[in-house]
């Protein structure tokens, strides 16, 4: 027998998954580029702490540019994106007067165009000046990432900063689906309430992207301390409970859960009293 | 209970949780004593969450070579509505014991219902990195055909000959709802909050089980 490349083979298993997505006939590389862009801030929010809650908006009604638009409530200050797969585009009369507009009303805003291909991307970087269209930054998504984008090392690298588990490989095409699935069907609204549908997609696999209470954390600290052979954390709306061979991520009512003096007293010894404090052990007389 | 009754008890959404253990507990009988084994290695075995304590348990218990390892993930399938094609599972929760070391395993995949191929595949990936084996047997009570054509054609692809698929009782019905209606009959816990988790393989690692309080579950 051969030798199996495991990193080959997790990449086929992954693509064995046959999925469309029914929302997004006639607009495929918009929907996925708006994924990936939402991917991406979760991602960014992720590492630098949950600041503000940015909105969402797709085409949005009475603007030339905006195929995306996230606003950080200051309109003034947006992001503005164009989407764009075509193969000759250029910077021609529509999209130079569509971005000039843009910018001459909401001066601060940030702008965007992405593209569905590096050598278009850079022949437009290249002749942006021409048109007086610096402030547009160009970037590319490569299309072909649409067929498997969760065995895309960069997407997978955004994913891996919102998979809780500390083993991610298996979680990516559950993950990539959640988020692009929810993303498809709203496309509009608050960060905070599309990421509560894609935890949910998810099965609550997913960061929460919520602070954790001191308290919180403080209970988690004495239960760990008190049960011994089970790490026991807590992360916005779940509890983590992890040890060498075991991994757990609760959808619990955690604050509830952890905030409950009641719950607690007495305090679990063991991880068995843990887990059946949780109600997690079958009953094995019935 | 034989390969039948057994299948016939599977598909009856009707069926009652004690009917279906019997059902689990004979097909597991029937794959070990025919199926599985005899192999010149050690079996690594990873099993579903939803029924881990009436199927893979059994089978683990039943093998005749020894079990080199054991791996229980709870997968489930996402409800993502916008979707079409195959569904995916997430696993919010594994147990996962670290394969001996020196020891070529056969990796043994067990589920009572395989419905999707993408359930034993988010698995094998999951896994097969990490236990390395040299063959591969996934093991139902009851698989779809179509299903296990798929998963047999990728199996083969990376094992050749050391790719089996060994089951009970096979239909082209779809088995989604089975699945799903098993799940929920097995689980007899008055609150279902977090996953089920079986005694037998907590015990594993925690020792055990000391003599039960049942006093204290949460009632919020």
């Amino acid at each position: 027998m051969k030798e199996i490349n495991w990193d080959s083979f997790v990449e086929a298993a992954k693509a064995q998954h046959r999925g469309g997505m029914a929302f997004a006939k006639g607009s495929e590389f918009q929907v996925f580029a708006e994924a990936v862009e939402f991917l991406r801030l979760a991602a960014n929010l992720c590492s630098n702490g949950i600041g503000p809650d940015p909105s969402f908006a797709t085409e949005v009604q009475g603007s030339r540019v905006d195929d995306l638009h996230v606003s950080w409530g200051d309109p003034v200050r947006a992001w503005r994106y164009q989407i764009k797969a075509v193969e000759d585009l250029e910077w021609g009369l529509k999209l130079e007067t569509q971005f000039k507009q843009e910018a001459y009303f909401f001066p601060a805003s940030k702008f965007y165009l992405i593209v569905h291909d590096p050598n278009v991307a850079d022949r437009l970087e290249q002749t942006r000046a021409d048109f007086g269209l610096d402030f547009v930054e160009v970037d590319f998504l490569d299309i072909k990432l649409q067929t498997h984008p969760f065995n895309s090392p960069d997407i997978k690298e955004l994913l891996d900063k919102l998979i809780v588990s500390n083993e991610k490989s298996s979680h990516h095409l559950a993950t990539w689906t959640a988020i692009f699935g929810t993303w498809g069907r709203c496309r509009n609204g608050h960060f905070s309430e599309i990421w509560a549908d894609v935890s949910e997609a998810s099965k609550y696999t997913l960061r929460p992207l919520q602070a954790t209470l001191l308290e919180e954390e403080e209970r988690a600290r004495a239960i760990t301390l008190s049960v011994g052979s089970l790490s026991v954390a807590a992360d916005g709306d779940i509890i983590i409970l992890s040890n060498d061979v075991l991994f757990s991520e609760l959808p619990l009512p955690t604050r509830m859960a952890l905030s409950d003096d009641r719950f607690w007293d007495p305090m679990p010894g063991s991880a068995w009293e843990l887990l059946e404090r949780l109600g997690a052990i079958e009953d094995s007389q019935t | 209970m034989n390969r039948e009754q057994t299948f016939r008890t599977l598909i009856d959404d009707h069926s009652e949780r004690s009917e279906l253990i019997s059902a689990l507990e004979a097909a597991s009988e029937r794959l070990t004593q025919v199926a599985l084994g005899p192999i010149d290695q050690a079996w690594y075995l990873v099993g579903t969450g939803y029924d881990f304590s009436q199927f893979s348990q059994k089978v683990a218990v039943g093998l005749a070579d020894p079990v080199g390892g054991i791996a229980c993930l709870w997968t489930e399938a996402c409800d993502i509505p916008a979707l079409e094609g195959d569904r995916v599972f997430a696993c919010r929760q594994e147990f996962v014991e670290p394969s001996a070391p020196n020891i070529d395993h056969t990796l043994l995949l067990c589920s009572s219902v395989i419905a999707d191929k993408m359930e034993p595949l988010t698995h094998l990936i999951r896994i097969a990195p990490m236990v390395r084996p040299r063959s591969v047997v996934v093991a139902a009570a009851l698989i779809n055909v179509q299903v296990r054509a798929e998963l047999s054609r990728f199996l083969t692809e990376y094992f050749g000959r050391n790719a089996e698929i060994v089951c009970d009782s096979e239909t082209s019905g779809d088995l989604r709802q089975v699945r799903s209606t098993i799940a929920e009959r097995l689980d007899n816990r008055r609150l279902q909050v977090v996953p089920i988790m079986s005694e037998w393989l907590l015990s594993r690692r925690f020792g055990p089980r000391p003599e039960p309080t049942r006093t204290s579950s949460y009632t919020g």
